[in-house]
């Protein structure tokens, strides 16, 4: 089964062709990083513009690159139809609309966090990192920019939101640090660089709700933010100065540490509480390396197969919605009218209990 | 076949337009609100079905550009990329700013009328405020750029039409668009000034599709990859 999958939840206007849920025979991703910088964050009319410009070169490439004579050969079409950004939502659904009614093709909504989980049954030529054959029930983390959720899997398209974050998303609180520590935008891999030469050691920053047992699996990033800020201010009162890149350096190393150790403790206690026999960290925030390689090892004491996506698939694209698309099963063509789909700003992971 | 898509407003109307023989053969407006993405192209598929054709029929579309709505302008523009990209021939696509639409049932009786009227098109732009463009008669095919646009606030909008052409002229002046009661009060005791009621002045699928047609006969059309919304503003 081959699918046209469209994303256009954010700032990224993406659209691939994916093949059984798994082979990725196009990804093409326009990103529209440099377009924000200046604003040091999305600016949502700014990418819902880029978008409507993006968005046909996009699919013809992504068609191209698939070996396709147009929408020949296609079986279905999918679409992420929230959570995000509605104005940007809106481009990727109409054209998908306009898409299925001019090819009268079955168009598919994928939530945008079902396309994440689903990055990890992707076959990225053959790394080892793709899931092989279905082991449940699976623990999600989904970290990005705009989500932190620990989701029980507990088979294709069935879920257990364990807990999430109950202020800012991890991203996002990486996003606020690096301008905070005026490391540029995006923050996650400017707090990352900038962390390389730091001493994770120096500053030792909370772990907020890390041995909280009402917030088990529950984060708060916000906290941990005022923290890093609340050092920076401290700092400049004793006369430090806040730009030595030395110093930055050791905040950033500070803070990523703190970050990393809440994400890794609450997912291999959620794991071993749900008896998981798979672990899947995914989304935007998984691109860290500090992320990976604490997880990595982490994982590897407690015995837990754990999977990363390659990088090129933790941020937004459209083959992890090619992918949810085909396997979450709960969106069967012929009980969906495509035609008649919206876009829902704030969906949320379909719960299955 | 031509389809026509407008939903640069929260008045959404599609058309299908023969262009072989020149004929309208449906038309559908209606008040969408906020219901425009789903309701769409489950309309165009009820109107099709109801005329007896298939999307795969249609050889050309035609949207509106703006202003109106960001976010509304580009539902059809975006549905409009999707059809170019997976109908099974190529489409012919044409872009007709808002206000064209607006005024095109107009400008012929503009003409007839002697002396010939001017037509202001305008259309809410939120905030309390408005956008206008003057046509003249023979401005059927004009498809005119954002900055030619007027903007601004109710007094603004009546200082332009104070300034407008017929203030040296006795040329009567039609008001054509969806009215406020801020509008019509403004506007009841400038002379020479007629504001045509909102059922007249309703924005029409149908005369988007005409006008369309006509460009298209003229061998013009647009290029869909690189058509996009006629911005008025800078975001934010």
């Amino acid at each position: 089964m081959r699918i046209l999958a469209i994303e256009t939840s954010c700032d990224e206007t993406a659209a691939a062709v994916i093949e059984d849920g798994r082979y990725i025979r196009s990804n093409v991703v326009a990103t529209q990083i440099e377009l924000h910088r200046r604003f040091g964050g999305v600016f949502p009319e700014v990418a819902s513009r880029q978008h409507v410009l993006a968005i046909y070169p996009v699919l013809e490439q992504a068609l191209a690159e698939a070996g396709l004579n147009g929408v020949e050969g296609l079986d279905a079409l999918a679409v992420t139809v929230g959570p995000g950004l509605a104005g940007s939502l809106l481009v990727g659904v109409n054209a998908a609309k306009g898409l299925s009614f001019a090819s009268g093709l079955p168009l598919l909504p994928v939530n945008h966090l079902e396309g994440h989980i689903y990055s990890n049954w992707l076959d990225a030529n053959g790394t080892e990192t793709a899931m092989a054959g279905d082991h449940f029930p699976v623990l999600v983390l989904i970290v990005s920019g705009g989500h932190t959720e620990l989701v029980l899997m507990t088979g294709h398209g069935r879920y257990r939101r364990l807990g999430g974050t109950l202020d800012d998303a991890a991203g996002e609180a990486f996003d606020k640090v690096a301008r905070l520590l005026k490391l540029g935008y995006p923050g996650g891999p400017a707090v990352q660089e900038a962390a390389l030469a730091g001493d994770p050691t120096h500053f030792t920053l909370p772990r907020p709700l890390l041995h909280n047992r009402s917030h088990r699996f529950d984060f708060s990033f916000s906290g941990l933010k005022t923290a890093a800020l609340n050092l920076v201010r401290d700092l400049e009162r004793q006369g430090e100065d806040v730009d030595d890149p030395a110093l930055v350096a050791d905040i950033a190393a500070g803070f990523q540490a703190a970050a990393v150790d809440v994400l890794v403790a609450k997912t291999a206690a959620a794991a071993q509480s749900y008896g998981a026999q798979r672990v899947c960290i995914c989304g935007g925030v998984s691109a860290n390396q500090a992320l990976r390689d604490a997880a990595g090892r982490r994982f590897r004491d407690l015995g837990l197969p754990l999977h990363i996506p390659p990088l090129f698939l933790c941020t937004d694209n459209a083959a992890m919605i090619g992918a949810a698309a085909y396997y979450s099963g709960r969106q069967r063509a012929d009980e969906i009218d495509g035609l008649a789909l919206d876009v829902y700003a704030n969906l949320a992971l379909p719960e299955s209990e | 076949m031509l389809l026509a898509l407008d939903t640069a407003t929260t008045t959404a109307s599609l058309a299908v337009y023969d262009l072989t023989t020149d004929q309208l053969l449906g038309e559908w407006t209606w008040q969408a609100h906020r219901r425009q993405t789903q309701d769409l192209l489950t309309t165009a598929r009820t109107l099709l079905a109801q005329l007896q054709r298939t999307p795969q029929d249609l050889t050309a579309l035609a949207v509106t550009t703006g202003p109106g709505s960001f976010t509304g302008v580009r539902i059809a523009i975006s549905v409009a990329k999707g059809m170019g990209v997976g109908a099974p021939a190529p489409l012919r696509v044409i872009g007709v700013p808002t206000l064209a639409v607006t005024a095109a049932p107009w400008l012929i009786p503009a003409g007839a009328s002697d002396p010939p009227a001017l037509v202001c098109a305008y259309i809410q732009a939120g905030r309390g405020r408005y956008n206008w463009l003057f046509f003249e008669p023979g401005d059927l095919l004009r498809r005119p750029e954002a900055e030619e646009h007027g903007f601004g606030r109710i007094d603004e909008f009546m200082d332009a039409l104070a300034a407008a052409p017929l203030a040296q002229t006795d040329r009567p002046l039609w008001l054509v668009g969806e009215s406020t009661a801020e509008l019509l009060a403004a506007t009841a005791a400038l002379p020479r000034v007629t504001a045509l009621d909102d059922v007249s002045g309703l924005r029409r699928a149908g005369q988007l599709a005409r006008v369309a047609a006509l460009h298209l006969a003229r061998g013009e059309a647009d290029d869909l990859a690189m058509l996009q919304p006629l911005y008025l503003r800078k975001p934010g």
